[in-house]
């Protein structure tokens, strides 16, 4: 079919359901053989208006880049469950952003989490991390296994180490060669007036044979009006898969 | 992409086309396999109240919730990447 006698054959459909009243079985099926070829200039959906804001997220640099290295599937959704619910906050949309946050967590534990780790900006380490993967010249593969598995341990909340004012700056040393250990990375989240104790956490790490050799990077993003950092170190052996 | 809405009116002859019909207890059944249609993102089975979408790739039947049409959008995006790639 023709672009104009695919559109005549939406104007039919609109203006028939639009009175009331069916519609020939034959233009139903042209629509499923459209869908067969491979066309998409059609679809039917029960609220529109949500397909179409998601379908705009989707199209976005955050959405394309790195949600194809996430895994499962329904994690991808998730994440772009939560730029919405982030959009609607930065466009001071408050209630309606809680409520989609909500819906989050009533959908399931997993989702209210991811929701959670995505608007305070802790996902925006898996992101640094990914990009510092593919300048590695890791394989998509390679880069999905890694990211989905570090995804997987901040969802279950196994491989976040947080620096507060409390933090002793011995345990945190400790609490990070720990985690080292067992997961072949490092993740000690801080907020802006940390900053100093997280610096000093590399410095002091850097200096250990335990994290000979290995990368160090401090990634910052500002979420909320406060600067967040985050402390990440990786085994080379991870990075050089 | 055109998106036209289901309604509870339209919604039997959109399933005939597709091949699919309403049983007794109001799930959504393919008529050659007898099974119950399940949505391709939520994996939840689908009836005439919760039915969401019947979208093209080639034939994407999603639930009426965020994560499916979240779901559906991000896979549609990521598709017409790799189709440009390809091409």
């Amino acid at each position: 079919m023709k672009l104009n006698e695919i559109l005549e054959l939406v104007t039919l459909l609109k203006d028939t359901w639009e009175h009331g009243k069916p519609v020939a079985q034959k233009h139903i099926k042209k629509i499923r053989e459209l869908f067969r070829q491979g066309k998409k200039n059609v679809g039917f959906a029960r609220n529109p208006k949500s397909l179409k804001v998601y379908m705009e997220l989707s199209k976005g640099q955050f959405a394309r880049r790195y949600a194809p290295y996430i895994r499962p599937t329904e994690y991808r959704g998730y994440l772009v469950q939560s730029l919405y619910v982030k959009k609607l906050y930065a466009e001071n949309k408050r209630a309606e952003g809680d409520k989609k946050r909500n819906q989050m967590h009533r959908q399931s534990p997993v989702a209210g989490r991811i929701c959670n780790l995505f608007t305070s900006g802790m996902l925006t380490a898996i992101w640094k991390q990914i990009d510092n993967m593919e300048e590695a010249g890791l394989s998509h593969d390679a880069i999905t296994g890694r990211s989905s598995q570090i995804l997987d341990d901040l969802i279950q909340d196994k491989s976040i180490i947080y620096v507060n004012q409390n933090s002793d700056a011995k345990e945190l040393v400790t609490m990070s060669i720990n985690a080292f250990k067992k997961q072949g990375y490092l993740m000690a989240f801080g907020a802006a007036s940390q900053t100093k104790k997280v610096e000093k956490l590399r410095d002091t790490l850097q200096e250990l044979p335990e994290f000979e050799g290995q990368r160090f990077e401090i990634i910052s993003w500002r979420e909320a009006e406060t600067d967040h950092y985050c402390l990440t170190a990786h085994s080379q052996a991870i990075i050089e898969d | 992409m055109e998106i036209l809405d289901i309604t509870d009116a339209n919604l039997p002859e959109l399933l005939e086309g597709f091949g699919k019909f309403v049983d007794k207890k109001g799930n959504i059944v393919d008529k050659k396999s007898n099974e119950q249609v399940v949505c391709r993102y939520t994996h939840t089975p689908l009836t005439k109240k919760n039915i969401g979408g019947i979208l093209p790739g080639s034939e994407i039947f999603i639930a009426n919730t965020d994560s499916a049409y979240a779901g559906y959008a991000l896979e549609a995006s990521i598709a017409d990447d790799e189709t440009q790639r390809d091409s």
